[in-house]
C-alpha cells in the first residue's frame, strides 16, 4: 500500500503558498493510492501534526481528508466501494462540540461498516475507539439512518480521527462536498470506475477539476492535494449553494439513451400523467370547479380543496389517485399527481417545473442532473404565475422565494379530458423562474399621532396592510389558531412601535385564510397607547419619532469583507405614512432631521433600492411620508457597502428624537 | 442517566358512547374556541407477573375529534417506546359522521423512528408515528395501544388534564391478590372524580372519572405545566407471588432502595491511574476545601459532557476510571468521577440523585425515580454541605448550577442510609450584573470606557456562552452583550479578565463610543442616561392569566454611568429619585452631581424566582414605574 504520508510534506509546504482554491499533483501519482483501494489504511503510528502558527489560531483544521469513490461491477450490478478518511485538528471549546461526535448517514448500505476511530492527543498519545461504543441510529425523521460515535480523550489541540469504509449500490447520481466553514489543508479525492462506464463529474464554485487517466480497463480521475479554503456565512445570503463542491453522474457505456433533460421527462411523465378519473370529475363537479370562469379561479379551488383536506405524509405504499381521495393523505408525488388530475378534467393548460432550492444548489441546465429535479412547482402559462403543491402554507401566486431566480426544466403537457396517457403531447425547455415582482410584497403602515402632554403619553391609530411575503409571519396561521393566540399576534404588531405599550381595539379586516396575501393583504388595525414614547425634559417634550416605524435591522458593525451575494430573497417595499397632530401652542424644532434621501443604484435603475424620508407641516399638522425599498431579491457582493447604507438608513430613522416646545 | 420520558399527553379512553347528534356541532357550541377535544379518554393500568417479575401493563384509549378547519394538519400522532417501556399493541381507526351513520377508516400507516433529542447523543427512545386517514373537520381519532413497563415503579404520574379539553376520562388502576398500592392526587381533590373502589378475590379495582376537565394553560415563561396539571400518582406498596416478594418502603426510603440498586453497580474497579491523578491534584492543598476545588476544577477542565444512555445504562453510573479515560461522560457519570476522585482524597463525598426545577414534584408528593432527571456529587466539608454539578462547566465552587436551585436532593451515604438535603438558592446579592461607564461628549457623540462585571450563576451561563462563540464571531459577541442606549452604540478594545470558573467575578473592559443618542437643540443639550432599559416589556398582558411568571436565578442589576459635563455648561434639570419596593422586586434609580460629573445610579433587585398571580398587579406596577423613571433625561444648558 503506498504511503501517501511521504510527500505529504511536500503537498503541505506548497499549499501555504497558494491563499486561495489550490491544487498541487505530484508527478507519479496517478494511482496514489495503489491498485488494490480496498487496502486503504491510515498511518499506524500517527503524531500530531505540525501547524503554522495562523493555523494553530483557528478553532479547527481539518489536517487530511481522502475519499475514494471505488465502483466495481459485480454481476449486473455497479457497486461504489466508498473510503472516507478524515483527521481534524481541534484548538478549543466550540470546535470540540462541534467534532467531538460523528453522525454518519448509512442508508442502503450492503453489508457491515468498516469504521476506525481515534484520538491523538497533544502529549502524543493515541486513544483507540472500542468499536462496541458505536452505535445506530434508525429511520431518524426524514434523515434516514445513522452510525454515529464519539470521540474519546478529547482535548484543545489533539487532533480526531477516523476512517470508514462501506459498500453500496452506485446511484445514478452522486455529490460530494469540497468545502465547509473549516480550512482543509490537504483534502483528496480518487474514484476507479470500470471503463464501460462513463463517470462525468462537474465542479462548482471553485475552478478544480480532476486529472484523468486510463489504468488497467479503468478509469481513474484523481484532484491531487486540494487545499480548501474555509467559508463562513453571512447575513441574508445562501450559504451550501457557494460551497466548493463536485456533482457527478454515472452511465453506461453501452446505454442507447443518453442523460438528457428530454429523457428525463419522459421518465418522470411516464410515472406521473394521470388517466381519465371519474372520482376526480364527480369531486370537481360538487365543487363547482367546472363553474369558474377564470383560469385563476379554477386553479384556486383546486388548490383550495387539497391543502385544506390531503395531509402530505412520507412515503405511502401503493399509492394512487382514488387511494389518495379515499384516506385523505398523500406522499410528495401522490400529491403532485393529485393535482395534475384536477388540470387534466378542468383543461387547465399548466407546465410542471422542476428545479431547486437555491440555498443548497443553484440549477444547472448545462449540466442533466437528476440532482436539480428537487423541487416541484406548477407553471400557468395563462397566468404566468406558479403554484407550489408541497408548500403547506403557501398560496398562489405565491411559492418558496428560495426556488425563484432559477432555471427549472418546464415541461409543457398538452391534452384534453378525456386523451388518453399514450397520445399526451410533451414539449421540454429550460427557462428562468421569475420571482414576484416586488409589488406584490409590502408592508404599508399609516400611523395617525396624537399626544396627552399632561399624561406624557402618544396615542397611535394604527392601519397595517401586509402583502405577499412580509404577511406569511401572520396570515396563513392566523385563522387555525385559537381566539386567544390570535389577539396575541395582533398586539404584537400593534406594540411594534413601542412594545410597554398598551394596545386596544385590535382587529384583523376581511382575513381569508385561503386567498394569497399576495392577491389580498393582511390588514391589521388598532389603536396604542404609549407612555414611552414622549419624555418630558424640563419644560419642553422629546418624542421619539423614530421609534413609531418598528425596530429596524441594523449592518453597523464593520463586518469582514463581503464574499457571498446580498439575497433578501424577494423584492419588497415599506410605506410609513405618519401624521401628528401638534398640540395647541407647541411646535416642533429640528424638523430638518426628518429629511433623508439614501439610494443605491444598480443596473439602470438609480434607485434599485432606496430609503427616503420627508414631511409636510400643514397649521398644525406634520405629515411624514417613508418610503424603503429593495427592489430586486439579489444583489452582488459589489453592492455590499451601498446595501448597508440604505438598510442602516432605516435604522438611523429609528434614532431620530424631535422637540416639542412651546411657541 | 433518569431522563423524562415524553409521554405525551395522549392519555386514552374506551370509545363506549356513541354520540348520537352530529358530534361536531354540539362540540363546536360547547368549546367555541378549541380546535380539538378529546371526547373519551381512558388509562387502565394494570400489575402482572412475568418470568417471576412485575410489569405494568399501561392501556390507553383517546378519542379524538378534530374541529379545526384545517383538520388533516392534525392527523398524525406519535407514541414513544423504548427498551424500558416496550410497545405490545397499537390500533387505531379514524370516524367519520355522515348523518346517523358511522364510516370507518382502519388503514393507519405507521413508521417507527429512532428519537433524537436535544441534548442526548444517544439513547434507546423510539417512536412510533401514526398517520390517520381520512382526517376532516369533525373526524373522530381513535387510537389504542398498550405499553409495557419492565420496571414499574419507573411509572410516571397519570396527567389528567391534556393539551385539549376532555369530555370524559376515566383511569383504572387493577391490581391482582399479592399487589399493594397507594394513590394520591396532585391539584385536584378527590371530590372532583368519582371514584370507586371494588374489592374481588383476584384483585382490587380503582377507578376515578372525571367530566368536562379543562385543557391546561401553557406560558414559555412560566413553570412546566407538571407543576398545575392535575395528575394521579400511583404508588406501588409490596408485591408477592411464588418465587418472589417485595416490600416498598414508603417515602424516601423505598426510593432511595431502587435508586441505589443501580448506583452500588457503579462500584470503582481499579484506582491505577485516578489515585496517582488525585495525589498530585491535592498535594499543595492547605485543607480540605481546597483539595475539593481542585478536583472539582480539574473535571470541570477536562471532562465534557455527553449523554449516552440506553437501557439500564441510563441508571447506572460508569465506572470512574472509564470516563477519566474517555473524556466525557453525563451527568452521573461525571458525578460519579468527583465522588470516586474526592473518596481517593480521604474526602466525605456522595453520589446525589436530584430532580432539574424543569421536575415539580417534592419527593413527598412523588417518591418515584421520574421525581429525578439529574445526578451530582456532594461533599461534606464539617458542617458544610458543598454540591459539585460538573455540568456547568464554568460554575465557581461553591455554586450550584442555577437548574438545581432549591430542589432536594436524595444523598447515598451508604447501602442503608440516605440523606435527604435541600440545595440553597443563591441570593440576589451574590448573583450580580454590573454596568459601569465613564461618558463625556464629543461633538455628537458619547464616549468613553466601560466595564461589565457579572458574579454568581449569570456568570457562569455568561461564560458558557462566550466560550461556544467561534472565535472569528467573538466581535459579534460583544457588540451584543455590550450595547448601550441604541443599536449603533459601538465598543472596542476588549479586555476579559477571569474567564473561567476560578473566580467569583468576571469581567470585560471596554472602550465605547455611541453616535446619535443624546439630542442638540440650540444651546441645550438632552441626555437620556438610561443606557439600558431592562424589564420595560417584562409586563403581563394577560389579565386571565393563572400561570406564574418563572425566573432562572434571582439577580441583582447593578448600573453606574458618569457623564463629565462639558465644559461651557451647566445641568438645568436632573430627574428626581424613583423607586419602587416590595420585597419580592424592588428598584430604584438616583442622580447624584459630584465635581463636574453627573452620576447615574440603578438598581433593580429579583429576589424570587417566581412571581405568582396575585403579584400581578404588583409586579405591573413595578413596571410602568421604570418605564416611567426610563423616559427621564438631563438637560445640560450652555
Amino acid at each position: 500500500m503506498q504511503r501517501v504520508f511521504n510527500w505529504g510534506w511536500i503537498i503541505l509546504l506548497s499549499t501555504i503558498v497558494f491563499t486561495s482554491y489550490s491544487q498541487v499533483l505530484p508527478s507519479d501519482s496517478l494511482r496514489p493510492f495503489g491498485s488494490n483501494l480496498k487496502a486503504y489504511s491510515w498511518d499506524k503510528n500517527p503524531s500530531l501534526s505540525i501547524l503554522s502558527k495562523d493555523d494553530q489560531k483557528e478553532d479547527a483544521v481539518v489536517i487530511k481528508e481522502v475519499r475514494i469513490l471505488d465502483f466495481e461491477q459485480n454481476n449486473n450490478q455497479l457497486l461504489l466501494n466508498y473510503t472516507l478518511h478524515k483527521r481534524v485538528r481541534v484548538s478549543n471549546e466550540k470546535a470540540i462540540a462541534e467534532f467531538s461526535r460523528v453522525y454518519i448517514p448509512i442508508s442502503n448500505i450492503q453489508g457491515e461498516i468498516d469504521l476506525s476511530v481515534r484520538t491523538i492527543q497533544a502529549n502524543g498519545k493515541v486513544i483507540l475507539l472500542d468499536k462496541s461504543k458505536i452505535k445506530e441510529l434508525k429511520n431518524v425523521e426524514e434523515a434516514g439512518d445513522f452510525t454515529i460515535f464519539a470521540f474519546e480523550g478529547v482535548e484543545p489541540g489533539c487532533e480526531v480521527e477516523y476512517l470508514l469504509k462501506y459498500t453500496k449500490p452506485a446511484t445514478v447520481v452522486g455529490r460530494e462536498m469540497l468545502q465547509t466553514e473549516y480550512k482543509k489543508l490537504n483534502s483528496m479525492i480518487y474514484v476507479e470506475i470500470p471503463e464501460t462506464f462513463f463517470f462525468q463529474p462537474v465542479f462548482y464554485n471553485c475552478n478544480y477539476s480532476f486529472y484523468r487517466k486510463e489504468i488497467e480497463f479503468k478509469n481513474c480521475f484523481f484532484t491531487g492535494s486540494l487545499s480548501v479554503p474555509k467559508l463562513k456565512e453571512e447575513t441574508m445570503a445562501y450559504y451550501t449553494s457557494h460551497l466548493a463542491r463536485f456533482d457527478y453522474s454515472i452511465k453506461s457505456k453501452y446505454a442507447s439513451k443518453d442523460m438528457s433533460w428530454k429523457e428525463m421527462s419522459k421518465t418522470v411523465m411516464n410515472r406521473l400523467l394521470p388517466a381519465y378519473n371519474s372520482k376526480i370529475e364527480k369531486l370537481s363537479k360538487s365543487l363547482g370547479i367546472f363553474e369558474k370562469t377564470g383560469t385563476a379561479d379554477k386553479i384556486q379551488a383546486i388548490e383550495n380543496y387539497i391543502k385544506n383536506n390531503i395531509a402530505l405524509t412520507g412515503n405511502v405504499a401503493e399509492e394512487s389517485v382514488s387511494s389518495i381521495l379515499k384516506n385523505k393523505f398523500a406522499s410528495e408525488s401522490g400529491l403532485i399527481q393529485l393535482y395534475m388530475a384536477f388540470f387534466k378534467h378542468a383543461e387547465i393548460d399548466y407546465q410542471l417545473v422542476y428545479t431547486t432550492d437555491r440555498t443548497r444548489s443553484n440549477f444547472d441546465g448545462e449540466h442533466p442532473s437528476w440532482f436539480f429535479l428537487e423541487q416541484t412547482l406548477f407553471y400557468f402559462p395563462s397566468t404566468k404565475h406558479y403554484l407550489s403543491p408541497t408548500s403547506i402554507y403557501l398560496r398562489y401566486p405565491m411559492f418558496p422565494t428560495s426556488w425563484a431566480l432559477n432555471q427549472g426544466l418546464f415541461i409543457n403537457v398538452i391534452q384534453k379530458k378525456k386523451t388518453p396517457k399514450d397520445q399526451i403531447v410533451m414539449e421540454e425547455r429550460l427557462d428562468t423562474i421569475a420571482p414576484l415582482s416586488y409589488d406584490y410584497n409590502f408592508s404599508k403602515l399609516d400611523i395617525k399621532t396624537s399626544f396627552d402632554l399632561e399624561k406624557e403619553s402618544v396615542r397611535l391609530e394604527l392601519m397595517e396592510s401586509f402583502g405577499g411575503e412580509p404577511a406569511i409571519y401572520y396570515q396563513p396561521y392566523f385563522g387555525l389558531v385559537e381566539e386567544s393566540k390570535q389577539k396575541e399576534i395582533i398586539n404584537s404588531i400593534l406594540k411594534k412601535p413601542s412594545e410597554e405599550g398598551t394596545p386596544e381595539k385590535g382587529e384583523v379586516l376581511g382575513y381569508d385564510r385561503n386567498i394569497s396575501p399576495a392577491i389580498k393583504p393582511f390588514d391589521v388595525k388598532g389603536i396604542l397607547n404609549s407612555t414611552q414614547l414622549l419624555q418630558r425634559a424640563g419644560g419642553k417634550f422629546i418624542f421619539n419619532i423614530g421609534d413609531v416605524i418598528g425596530p429596524q435591522s441594523e449592518w453597523y458593525a464593520d463586518t469582514m469583507k463581503r464574499v457571498l451575494p446580498i439575497t433578501p430573497r424577494y423584492g419588497h417595499f415599506y410605506i410609513r405614512s405618519i401624521s401628528i397632530e401638534i398640540p395647541e401652542g407647541y411646535q416642533v424644532k429640528n424638523l430638518e432631521k426628518l429629511i433623508m434621501d439614501v439610494n443605491m443604484a444598480y443596473k439602470d435603475d438609480p434607485k434599485s433600492c432606496y430609503f427616503s424620508s420627508k414631511y409636510v407641516l400643514e397649521g398644525s399638522k406634520l405629515k411624514i411620508r417613508v418610503e424603503e425599498y429593495y427592489k430586486l431579491p439579489e444583489y452582488p457582493a459589489s453592492t455590499y457597502e451601498a446595501f448597508r447604507k440604505v438598510i442602516n438608513a432605516a435604522a438611523d430613522f429609528n434614532k431620530i428624537t424631535l422637540l416639542l416646545e412651546k411657541k | 442517566m433518569q431522563k423524562s420520558f415524553y409521554l405525551f399527553f395522549t392519555l386514552l379512553s374506551l370509545a363506549a358512547a356513541k354520540a348520537q347528534l352530529n358530534p361536531l356541532d354540539s362540540l363546536r357550541k360547547l368549546y367555541p374556541d378549541k380546535k380539538a377535544v378529546y371526547l373519551k379518554q381512558e388509562v387502565t393500568l394494570r400489575y402482572v407477573f412475568k418470568n417471576d417479575s412485575l410489569r405494568l401493563l399501561t392501556d390507553h384509549h383517546f378519542d379524538k375529534c378534530i374541529m379545526n378547519e384545517n383538520a388533516s394538519l392534525y392527523s398524525e400522532k406519535s407514541v414513544y417506546h423504548s427498551g424500558l417501556i416496550k410497545l405490545n399493541t397499537l390500533a387505531g381507526k379514524t370516524i367519520v359522521s355522515q348523518g346517523k351513520k358511522e364510516k370507518v377508516y382502519k388503514n393507519i400507516e405507521t413508521e417507527v423512528k429512532d428519537a433524537l433529542e436535544p441534548g442526548i447523543f444517544y439513547d434507546d427512545l423510539k417512536t412510533t408515528k401514526i398517520q390517520f386517514p381520512n382526517v376532516v373537520p369533525g373526524a373522530r381519532m381513535v387510537l389504542d395501544y398498550q405499553s409495557e413497563y419492565l420496571e414499574p415503579t419507573m411509572f410516571p404520574p397519570v396527567m389528567l388534564a391534556a393539551e385539549y379539553p376532555i369530555l370524559e376520562s376515566t383511569y383504572t388502576v387493577i391490581v391482582p391478590a399479592g399487589v399493594a398500592i397507594d394513590y394520591s392526587l396532585l391539584g385536584i381533590s378527590e371530590k372532583e372524580l368519582r371514584f370507586q373502589k371494588t374489592n374481588s378475590a383476584k384483585e382490587t379495582t380503582y377507578q376515578w372519572k372525571c367530566s368536562r376537565m379543562k385543557d391546561y394553560e401553557y406560558y414559555s415563561n412560566g413553570p412546566n405545566p407538571k407543576k398545575y396539571i392535575p395528575q394521579l400518582v400511583i404508588l406501588l406498596r409490596e408485591y408477592s407471588a411464588k418465587n418472589i416478594r417485595k416490600t416498598i418502603k414508603p417515602g424516601t426510603k423505598g426510593l432511595y432502595e431502587w435508586c441505589y440498586s443501580f448506583s452500588s453497580k457503579a462500584k470503582q474497579n481499579e484506582t491505577n491511574l485516578l489515585k496517582p491523578l488525585v495525589d498530585s491534584l491535592t498535594a499543595s492543598a492547605q485543607n480540605e476545601k481546597q483539595k475539593s476545588k481542585n478536583i472539582f476544577y480539574w473535571v470541570q477542565d477536562n471532562i465534557r459532557y455527553l449523554a449516552f444512555e440506553d437501557g439500564y445504562g441510563g441508571y447506572i453510573p460508569r465506572h470512574a476510571e472509564d470516563i477519566y479515560r474517555k473524556k466525557y461522560g453525563d451527568c452521573k457519570d461525571m458525578a460519579n468521577l468527583i465522588t470516586t476522585m474526592h473518596q481517593l482524597a480521604g474526602l466525605k463525598a456522595y453520589l446525589v440523585w436530584i430532580g432539574t426545577r424543569e421536575i415539580p414534584y417534592s419527593l413527598q408528593q412523588v417518591p418515584l425515580p421520574c421525581a429525578f432527571n439529574h445526578m451530582i456529587s456532594v461533599v461534606n466539608l464539617g458542617n458544610e454541605w458543598i454540591y459539585l454539578d460538573a455540568t456547568g462547566k464554568y460554575t465557581h465552587f461553591g455554586f450550584p448550577t442555577d437548574m438545581i436551585q432549591g430542589k432536594e436532593t436524595l444523598i447515598s451515604i451508604s447501602k442503608d442510609s440516605s440523606l435527604t438535603l435541600q440545595v440553597p438558592i443563591i441570593e440576589a446579592d451574590r448573583n450580580v450584573n454590573r454596568h459601569q461607564l465613564q461618558l463625556s461628549i464629543q461633538d455628537n457623540f458619547l464616549i468613553g470606557q466601560g466595564k461589565r462585571s457579572i458574579t454568581g450563576l449569570p456568570k457562569a451561563n455568561f461564560l458558557a456562552s462566550y466560550h461556544f462563540t467561534q472565535t472569528s464571531d467573538q466581535n459579534t459577541f460583544w457588540s451584543n452583550n455590550l450595547r448601550y442606549g441604541n443599536n449603533k452604540c459601538e465598543t472596542s478594545q476588549y479586555k476579559l479578565l477571569n474567564p473561567d470558573y476560578k473566580e467569583e467575578e468576571m469581567a470585560v473592559e471596554f472602550s465605547i463610543k455611541l453616535p446619535d443618542y443624546i439630542l442638540k437643540v440650540n444651546d441645550e443639550t438632552f441626555v437620556n442616561m438610561n443606557l439600558r432599559k431592562d424589564y420595560y416589556d417584562s409586563k403581563i398582558e394577560d389579565p386571565n392569566r393563572t400561570v406564574p411568571l418563572e425566573f432562572e436565578l434571582k439577580s441583582t442589576s447593578i448600573q453606574q454611568f458618569n457623564l463629565r459635563i462639558p465644559a461651557g455648561y451647566s445641568i438645568s434639570y436632573m430627574p428626581e429619585k424613583a423607586s419602587f419596593e416590595h420585597p419580592d422586586f424592588s428598584f430604584s434609580i438616583w442622580y447624584e452631581k459630584k465635581n463636574n460629573e453627573i452620576i447615574y445610579n440603578k438598581k433593580i433587585t429579583l429576589n424570587t424566582l417566581e412571581i405568582k398571580p396575585s403579584q400581578f398587579a404588583e409586579w405591573n406596577a413595578m413596571i410602568s414605574a421604570l418605564n416611567k423613571a426610563y423616559k427621564e433625561s438631563i438637560t445640560l444648558k450652555k
